[in-house]
């Protein structure tokens, strides 16, 4: 057993993964609690998203723990880590994750189907969460049909539609506008704080990092918590 | 008031007997509106951010070489404090706190961004030297 900070929902310490000769991660920790938004920033190339996917079970650590809810997430099967991100994760990223043959709708609902929800409740909830986005209008649009900026909307609706306790999020706003960025970080931020959701957000715009409670910087593969260094 | 009265910017509209001190009402002279038109529609000059004391702070600290990624993370989470708090305010205030707020937090931002190139830069210039 591993110790974790108490309250800490997701929890990874001594995280390390290589790439040939990259160090991608060197020792990387990352504690967050529920409801919190947690900033990552740093450099490009300096690790941001190769721990995201270590936190997200998406990618295993070379070595290193990473908790969730007191369980360690290193050991599972491939089907129990699969099982664990689809009901307890929601996911998005800078572009090109909807399924471009379904209905924004249909994209919405897609977490749902798979978690065996009937499609009458799945859609319902979609549609809900797609009026909580302000993309309730796209519903029988394709991706293809839609902006960038709605198509992020879409996005974040779909990662909130199964009530995931973690949010993740890398550069959600990269492709957007200023404007846009905002929006999108406004209602994906509200979201989170109503349903108590914690977010990781990989952004290295300093005014998104602005809409989290604080930040963890990552240089070399290693990361810095800034509110403990201080 | 005074300096618009004598340019005949402005008027004295009436003077107005309440329960305190009487008060004046001026209005603004047809001049008054043509100066400020001519005001608005010309662009303002762009301040330039040379006399600041990040810049100078920041310059002597990697003159003295100290670590640039240090200083850049420090003075990251400073501006972020800041940065949030103008955050919240926001989102929970009217247009005018956005408007005044997104202008704070876009400047806040460019004092980081220049930190970043700069830092960004020296790392660059470390390696080739090291070459
Ligand atoms: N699949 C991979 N194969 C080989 N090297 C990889 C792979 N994924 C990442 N890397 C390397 O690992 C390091 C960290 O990459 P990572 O994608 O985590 O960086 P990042 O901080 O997200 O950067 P950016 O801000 O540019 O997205 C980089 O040097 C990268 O080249
Ligand atoms: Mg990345």
């Amino acid at each position: 057993m591993t110790t974790s900070p108490p309250g800490s929902l997701l929890t990874a310490q001594g995280l390390r993964k290589t790439y040939g000769h990259t160090h991608a991660l060197d020792g990387a920790e990352f504690p967050i609690h529920p409801g919190e938004v947690v900033a990552v920033m740093g450099p490009s190339g300096s690790g941001k998203s190769t721990l995201l996917h270590c936190l997200a079970g998406i990618l295993p650590p070379d070595s290193g723990s990473i908790t969730y809810n007191g369980r360690e997430v290193t050991t599972m099967s491939d089907a129990q880590r699969s099982t664990l991100r689809r009901s307890e994760f929601g996911f998005v990223f800078q572009f090109g994750q909807l399924v471009p043959e379904l209905t924004c709708a249909e994209n919405v609902a897609l977490p749902l189907r798979l978690n065996g929800t009937s499609r009458k409740e799945a859609e319902r909830a979609a549609l809900g969460w797609m009026e909580r986005l302000e993309v309730d209008d796209l519903k029988d649009k394709r991706p293809g049909e839609v902006s960038g900026g709605q198509g992020q909307r879409v996005a974040v609706a779909r990662a909130l539609v199964t009530g995931p306790r973690v949010l993740f999020a890398d550069e959600p706003t990269g492709a957007l506008d200023s404007y846009n960025g905002e929006r999108v970080m406004e209602l994906l931020t509200d979201a989170a704080r109503s349903t108590n959701a914690a977010v990781v957000l990989v952004t290295h715009e300093t005014r998104v990092a602005a809409y989290s409670d604080r930040e963890v910087v990552v240089r070399d593969g290693k990361s810095r918590d800034m509110e403990r260094a201080i | 008031m005074s300096r618009l009265l004598k340019n005949g910017l402005v008027e004295v509209d009436g003077i107005e007997a309440g329960g305190g001190p009487e008060r004046k009402r001026y209005a603004i002279t047809h001049a008054g509106i043509t100066d400020v038109e001519q005001w608005l529609a010309t662009p303002q000059e762009p301040e330039e951010y040379l006399q600041s004391a990040l810049y100078t702070k920041v310059v002597l600290a990697l003159l003295t070489h100290r670590d640039a990624a240090d200083i850049l993370d420090t003075q990251r989470s400073e501006h972020l404090r800041s940065m949030r708090i103008l955050t919240d305010r926001k989102r929970k205030g009217d247009l005018a706190d956005q408007l005044i707020c997104d202008h704070a937090l876009f400047h806040l931002e460019a004092d980081l961004r220049w930190l970043e190139l700069t830092a960004a830069r020296l790392d660059k210039l470390r390696e080739a030297v090291a070459r």
